[in-house]
């Protein structure tokens, strides 16, 4: 038979198919608890794998990977705390959204965006891995310096209202990173003689203080009247409005699933990146962008999307070349290892039947998060929705200690959490866009790392600086940084030139 | 009325001073680069940020007296959440706090009838909690040292 036939046939059998539902309901439910991610869960599930038959352990791991990037998006909604790294742009409006009695049309949008980006990653993953995998491999330091630098000019749209403190926000976020051994000369660092910070700020916990803390003092500070969460609106047929609404935005579904797929290959970056690279891109291209973050479905749309196509993408390399692009994959890859599979040619002409088996059983199970999201995010949805404040707030606020120690079983960890929803509850009073503090943590280690070993290798050049501009994917990518951080002031030129026209026309 | 520019700008020199102050200490010029050229752009985008709260400044509304009380006693009470777990254990702390923060919130909770459901609920939902954590997903919450 076949080898993809045989591969999908094996993934049909109702015990693979009852392991990939258990997969995605606890990714979801781990990928919706604050501090929990999707690397935890599936290095958690690594060892329940070994004696499973090596398409059943990886069709959970997949299952899992695939819920828990989706999972994010509940808490991100529900409580503006994202739940995975992958969906920090979510919170942006998925929260006001909520906050306006929507919270079910924001889930249903980020089921089906999810739905609609992780088939895409799959797709992509089954026809275009080897040729896309040829192009990530000739990204190098200076390249990556360049990707680092062009998510970081997304901040000028981000913090559109005042994109010179968004660049503020976003160095202070890449200074924060640099708190412990440097990535490439090893030396301790700004630890302040304090032992743990030798290991870093764990960005879960920065991510968690700076998102949700301030939202529990926001909820303290309410007067006991409008202490009270905004009732979801009861609309019949919500579902299905909102997945025509979705559908409708062919554009942005396109554009963030391709932007997941490439963002998912490069290794290193993943959907902490893409979500919000995606969520730029469908701001600028929006028609009405000054409409983003006060809770517009398009944003929601664009992260989910996105960082859930980030699933096929990271795959890639890691099937083809054994380059996992995301932190999961790697987890993925030493499952691979452990039932003797070994990324590479192999993997698609010896192992055909496995590998295509474990591709299908990841489209399996972004349909069966389709189901399982949609009953799980109402209840959620409804649940938070009742709870008084007097519950609410001290609920986010047990989600925030418990994810920020589960990470590295830490009490400090929880002590640097609430320190940076301190700092974030301040940097909010001063109008500092806390989503570029938390981009400046993510893009930091990348830079840092990639500008450094970009100056080892220009050591030899007579002019070691001229590394960072004259490879031609660099040109390409300072192009694209230039761009994107005159953006807003491009568009607006634009918008003034256009509201000159209709003047002119009328 | 305050002047936001003004003190964020202030506020990120002296985050850079900080900074600084330990950048002596870093021997390794590999390692030393890189934040160096972060800590003069920080410095430079304060320094105009600066210069910009005295012609275009960007004004903050004071809170009232009594929300800057709820959130220090919020700050505190979290402070108080984490410093407790190490002696009293992730659950006896967490309904301790749970139930005083549920109290800032709503004074009227007082009541003994009402304190009793409230510290109910607080006991459900962090067991519920450390049950799944230290159980279901094998992360080993504090116990303590009161129970240890």
């Amino acid at each position: 038979m076949n080898p993809i036939v045989s591969g999908i046939l094996e993934v049909l059998t109702p015990i693979n198919m009852l392991f990939m539902l258990a997969g995605t309901l606890g990714g979801l439910i781990v990928g919706a608890l604050p501090g929990l991610s999707a690397t935890m869960a599936c290095a958690l599930m690594v060892p329940f794998t070994f004696t499973m038959p090596p398409l059943s352990g990886l069709a959970t791991l997949g299952a899992i990977y695939m819920a828990a990037i989706y999972g994010g998006s509940f808490s991100a909604i529900l409580v503006n705390a994202p739940g995975t790294p992958s969906s920090i742009g979510t919170c942006f409006d998925g929260y006001p959204m909520a906050k306006q009695g929507r919270g079910q049309e924001a889930i249903v949008a980020a089921t089906v965006a999810s739905v609609i980006g992780g088939l895409a990653g799959v797709v992509a993953l089954a026809l275009l891995a080897p040729p896309l995998a040829a192009i990530a491999i000739r990204f190098g330091p200076p390249e990556y310096f360049w990707v680092a630098i062009f998510g970081i000019t997304i901040i000028s749209t981000l913090s559109a209202k005042s994109p010179l403190k968004g660049f503020i926000g976003g160095c202070l976020g890449v200074l924060l990173s640099m708190i412990g051994i440097s990535p490439v000369g090893g030396d301790v660092r700004f630890t302040f003689g304090i032992p743990t910070l030798q290991g870093g700020i764990e960005l879960i916990c920065g991510l968690i203080g700076l998102f949700c803390i301030p939202e529990v003092l926001s909820l303290i500070i309410q007067e006991e009247g409008e202490a009270e969460r905004l009732k979801p609106k009861k609309e019949r047929g919500i579902i299905g409005k909102t997945t025509r609404e979705v559908l409708k935005q062919r554009l942005n579904l396109i554009r963030s699933s391709i932007l997941g797929v490439v963002i998912g290959i490069m290794p290193g970056a993943g959907g902490s990146i893409a979500n919000l690279v995606a969520y730029n891109e469908a701001k600028r291209a929006s028609k009405h962008p000054e409409k983003f973050g006060t809770g517009i479905i398009d944003g929601v749309i664009a992260t989910e999307t996105a960082n859930n196509a980030t699933v096929g993408g990271g795959l890639i390399p890691l099937l083809t070349l054994g380059i996992p692009g995301t932190p999961t994959a790697a987890v993925i890859y030493g499952a691979l290892l452990i039932h003797g599979l070994r990324p590479g040619k192999d993997l698609f002409t010896i192992h055909a039947s496995t590998t295509y088996g474990f591709i299908f059983s990841i489209l399996i199970a972004t349909l069966m998060m389709l189901v399982v999201g949609l009953a799980v995010g109402s209840g959620l949805n409804e649940l938070l929705s009742r709870l008084p404040v007097r519950i609410l707030a001290p609920s986010i606020s047990l989600l925030c200690i418990i994810g920020s120690y589960a990470i590295r079983n830490n009490v400090t960890d929880v002590f640097i959490m609430l320190m940076f929803g301190v700092a974030g509850y301040i940097i909010k009073q001063l109008e500092i866009d806390s989503g570029a503090v938390v981009l400046g943590l993510i893009l930091g280690p990348i830079a840092e790392e990639s500008f450094v070993q970009a100056l080892l290798m220009s050591k030899a050049l007579p002019m070691p600086w001229t590394i960072f501009f004259t490879r031609p994917l660099s040109i390409l990518l300072i192009a694209l940084s230039a761009l994107s951080l005159f953006w807003p002031l491009i568009s607006k030129q634009k918008a003034k030139h256009l509201e000159r026209e209709e003047g002119l026309n009328v | 009325m305050y002047n936001a520019d003004r003190i964020a700008a202030i506020l990120m020199f002296v985050v850079v001073l900080v900074f600084a102050s330990q950048y002596s200490d870093i021997p390794s010029f590999y390692s030393r680069v890189f934040p160096r050229s972060v800590m003069w752009i920080l410095s430079a985008l304060s320094a105009i940020l600066l210069i910009l709260s005295w012609i275009k400044p960007m004004m903050g509304e004071l809170r009232d007296k009594r929300e800057v009380t709820r959130v220090g006693f919020t700050v505190i009470l979290l402070f108080g959440w984490v410093i407790c777990i190490r002696f009293l254990g992730f659950w006896l702390a967490g309904v301790i706090f749970f139930t005083l923060m549920a109290l800032l919130i709503e004074p009227s909770l007082l009541k003994p009838e009402k304190l009793a459901t409230s510290v109910l609920v607080a006991a459900i939902e962090i067991g519920f909690f450390y049950m799944v954590f230290t159980r279901g997903l094998n992360v080993p919450l504090p116990k303590g040292m009161i129970f240890q």
